[in-house]
């Protein structure tokens, strides 16, 4: 019989292990993809030790206590050092990317010369046999340019995109032979692919694709063969195309011609927040406000708490005291309820204009005030 | 014998559950689509590579997710998307965006309100939108909250503003003055004369902005180094308002007390917006424009919501174009209105609406008047010392704060020290 109960035990350890095994190896390749290798490290960590503790006979104080621990150092302890870690940097508004993230962010924004802003026209998306894309933008009947869509690499070393006056007769489109007219369905499922991709027009401009239309030809529009924005990873400055200034960084973002560039990014600052904490007296006041009423409240409350119970408890015992079983369930009642609760009660009860206080004290004070 | 066999049992099922694991994830781990095979001569259909459908998520509050979601089956028929629509909670779109779009878990398309946009923008999570072709049907007012450092960043679908409901059976109309407002309230003998929350800066806005008074100077964009709360305009305007407190028109009140006042007739007048409808409607209710001060029409925030696109985003242009031709459409733009019946953005649909409801309406006059909330990071300093100015003026809660050790006698002083701890909290800060 006590092997069969061992054995019980076992199957459900075992059991349990096996899940969890499962997962973890589930989860590996996971963060491997993602490359998260803080999370990776704390899988095989946890893994690791959960099949040690469990498999083997001794450490039994450890197969109590480490589900709780994992859990602990989970939510509590590393939260907890993480905040320690962010009050010393400068994680707020306009600072929240990373760095690369802010130079994405910033390389992606559209440059466009102003006297081509606004112009729209109809785009029309060609694929040959080697699966390469063709833009074809009909700018005006004098320019219905038509060439291969390049990534950003190519820009500069590709041929312009040329007049191909035989793609609309009659006003209609015709597909040149060897290539194939992507309809809308087919441009959404590459629109990601698609996006990146520019007709260029000449050494200046470029046609990028704007409006991918489901029914009728997508929109095009025109915009500047550079980025608004180019990083210098050597100098670690920001190129601004347009103005051709090149924006330095100063601390936590790139400065041009005097103005930051939003978004910035976030820098370690040391104590520079705690420093602030106590230099600003719009942070000080309040929290000297509230520091002094948290103890105020700690020690009062307890205080009250210990002498009114104390109180009350007394009485209650008293041996001749009648209705005890009545006021004992008046007492435990507070306790049944949640405090949420009794804490709106009390909000109501206190509330200076139509609460039952104010309103039951309210001729008591004015008889005072009056008879002054 | 016995014992044996279970424990060969129990390990076999261990080591196959791990198998099991080892030989699932090798499917989804390497995600790649497989490469088909070579080209075909046919050019009428080459085998392009079939990459997965392509997704779009939206993040919308729950009656806009609710009104969209009917929708979205037509477009994405028509376009092979497949778009999800997740329904979220309002506050949390803005706060999620940020931290969900840098990590790659956001979403394409989100619906929110245009006093984010400064705070995205500096942020760089919001990706320019351009308007186009579809700018010419909305109203300037729509896009110059969506606009900031020069850029617009969303595509608006609904505006809305205060007003004043009033109580029809008791009155005819909103008067054009305060002071025949108070004469109206006397007439018809209510308790309470006009009600709006005492200590909410976008309720009492009027009380100073309509007479010369601002918040922010806005010349194109907001300015923050030009702060006009303690103006001229805005002194006299608070002083009004002290006026108005002082001789009874204006009543003390929270949300909840102006609107119960108002549905059991004892309140006149209710100076709320057009989410009250429903609430108001416990009376026989009527809605005008908020009296004017000193011959100046009042002058409400006006809130904007519009479709924004994350620029951590991997389809930008997709969810571009999923914006400007299918939720720019009249269709779409008809059942958001239906379901969250708010004043629409786009003329053409306003034109319809207008006509068909005349409280929608009295809204949109009231909204013509008023000017887009703030949309640069700088205003959320602004919210907390506005509030507690008018406050002190609503609640004539005059003399000296024990905790702060500052002094307020009249409600020049109020305004005045509002506007010194907004420029304190902009320099400083």
């Amino acid at each position: 019989m006590i092997y069969l109960s061992m054995n019980i035990s076992k199957i459900f350890r075992y059991s349990f292990l096996a899940v969890f095994n499962a997962l973890i190896v589930y989860a590996i390749p996971l963060t491997l993809t993602f490359e998260s290798w803080f999370l990776l490290s704390l899988i095989i960590v946890i893994g690791v030790l959960v099949n040690v503790v469990y498999f083997s006979e001794r450490f039994l104080p450890m197969k109590w206590i480490l589900p709780g621990m994992i859990f602990m150092i989970s939510f509590v302890v590393f939260p907890a050092i993480y905040n320690s870690y962010v009050s010393f940097t400068n994680w707020s508004t306009g600072h929240i990317l990373s760095k690369t993230q802010a130079i994405n962010v910033l390389e992606d924004r559209v440059y466009t010369l102003d006297e081509q802003k606004g112009i729209e026209f109809d785009m029309f998306i060609l694929q040959d046999s080697s699966l390469d894309f063709y833009y074809v933008a009909n700018l005006d009947p004098d320019n219905i340019l038509f060439g291969k869509a390049v990534p950003e690499d190519e820009i500069f070393t590709t041929s312009y995109a040329k007049h191909e006056p035989s793609l609309f007769v009659n006003d209609e489109f015709v597909t040149p032979d060897g290539y194939y007219l992507l309809p809308g369905k087919e441009q959404i499922a590459n629109s990601s692919i698609l996006q990146e991709l520019s007709l260029i027009i000449d050494k200046n401009t470029r046609v990028q694709l704007y409006k991918i239309s489901v029914f009728d030809a997508s929109t095009g529009r025109l915009s500047s063969t550079s980025q608004l924005y180019k990083y210098d990873e050597l100098n670690d400055v920001m190129i601004n195309n347009a103005s051709k200034l090149s924006c330095p960084v100063v601390k936590d973002n790139f400065v041009c011609d005097g103005k930051e560039i939003e978004p910035g990014w976030r820098v370690y600052v040391g104590g520079e927040n705690y420093r602030k904490l106590f230099s600003n007296q719009r942070i000080r006041g309040p929290l000297g406000v509230v520091t002094k009423w948290t103890f105020q409240f700690a020690f009062f409350s307890v205080l009250f708490c210990f002498v009114v119970g104390l109180f009350l408890s007394m009485i209650l015992n008293k041996d001749d005291l009648k209705f005890k079983r009545i006021y004992r369930a008046i007492f435990i009642l507070p306790y049944a309820i949640p405090a949420f609760v009794s804490v709106l009660v009390w909000k109501g009860l206190l509330n200076p204009d139509y609460g039952v206080i104010n309103s039951w004290l309210g001729p008591f004070y004015e008889y005072l005030i009056l008879n002054q | 014998m016995k014992r044996n066999k279970l424990r060969y049992f129990v390990i076999l099922l261990l080591l196959s559950l791990v198998v099991t694991a080892c030989g699932g994830d090798s499917d989804t781990a390497s995600d790649s689509p497989e490469a088909t095979e070579a080209p075909i001569e046919t050019l009428a259909a080459p085998a392009t590579t079939s990459p997965p459908p392509v997704k779009l998520v939206v993040w919308a509050e729950e009656k806009v997710a609710t009104a969209l979601d009917p929708l979205v089956g037509a477009y994405e028929a028509a376009a092979g998307v497949d778009i999800e629509v997740v329904v979220y909670d309002f506050g949390a779109i803005r706060t999620d965006v940020q931290t969900a779009g840098p990590a790659g878990e956001g979403p394409d398309v989100f619906l929110g309100a245009h006093d984010w946009v400064g705070e995205l923008a500096a942020n760089g999570v919001v990706a320019p939108l351009d308007l186009g072709s579809v700018a010419s049907d909305l109203f300037e007012v729509g896009v110059t909250a969506f606009s900031y450092g020069g850029e617009v960043y969303g595509f608006p679908y609904a505006t809305e503003a205060i007003a004043m409901f009033y109580n029809a059976d008791l009155v005819d109309s909103v008067p054009a003055t305060w002071e025949e407002a108070k004469t109206a309230c006397d007439t018809a003998g209510t308790e309470f004369c006009v009600g709006t929350p005492s200590n909410d800066a976008y309720h009492n806005h009027p009380f100073i902005a309509s007479a010369g008074g601002y918040v922010f100077a806005s010349t194109g964009g907001f300015d923050a180094s030009d702060v006009g709360l303690d103006n001229a305009g805005a002194i006299a305007s608070a002083e009004y308002l002290d006026g108005l407190v002082k001789n009874g028109t204006v009543y003390s009140a929270d949300y909840g007390g102006a609107m119960s006042n108002f549905q059991e007739g004892r309140a006149l007048f209710w100076m709320t917006g057009p989410w009250a409808r429903g609430d108001a409607s416990a009376v026989n209710y009527g809605v005008g424009l908020i009296p004017q001060f000193d011959g100046n029409a009042a002058t409400p925030f006006v809130g904007v919501r519009g479709a924004m696109v994350s620029s951590f985003s991997d389809n930008q242009v997709l969810a571009q174009s999923f914006i400007l031709d299918f939720f720019a459409t009249i269709e779409v733009q008809q059942a958001m209105y239906e379901s969250d019946p708010r004043l629409p953005a786009t003329k053409s649909l306003f034109a319809v609406v207008e006509a068909a409801d005349p409280i929608a309406a009295s809204f949109a006059a009231s909204a013509s008047n008023g000017i887009p909330m703030p949309n640069i990071p700088e205003m959320g300093s602004v919210w907390g010392p506005m509030a507690d100015a008018l406050n002190v003026i609503r609640e004539q809660a005059y003399g000296t704060n024990e905790e702060t050790g500052v002094t307020i006698n009249n409600a020049t002083d109020a305004v005045k020290l509002a506007a010194e701890q907004v420029r304190n909290a902009i320099a400083g800060g």
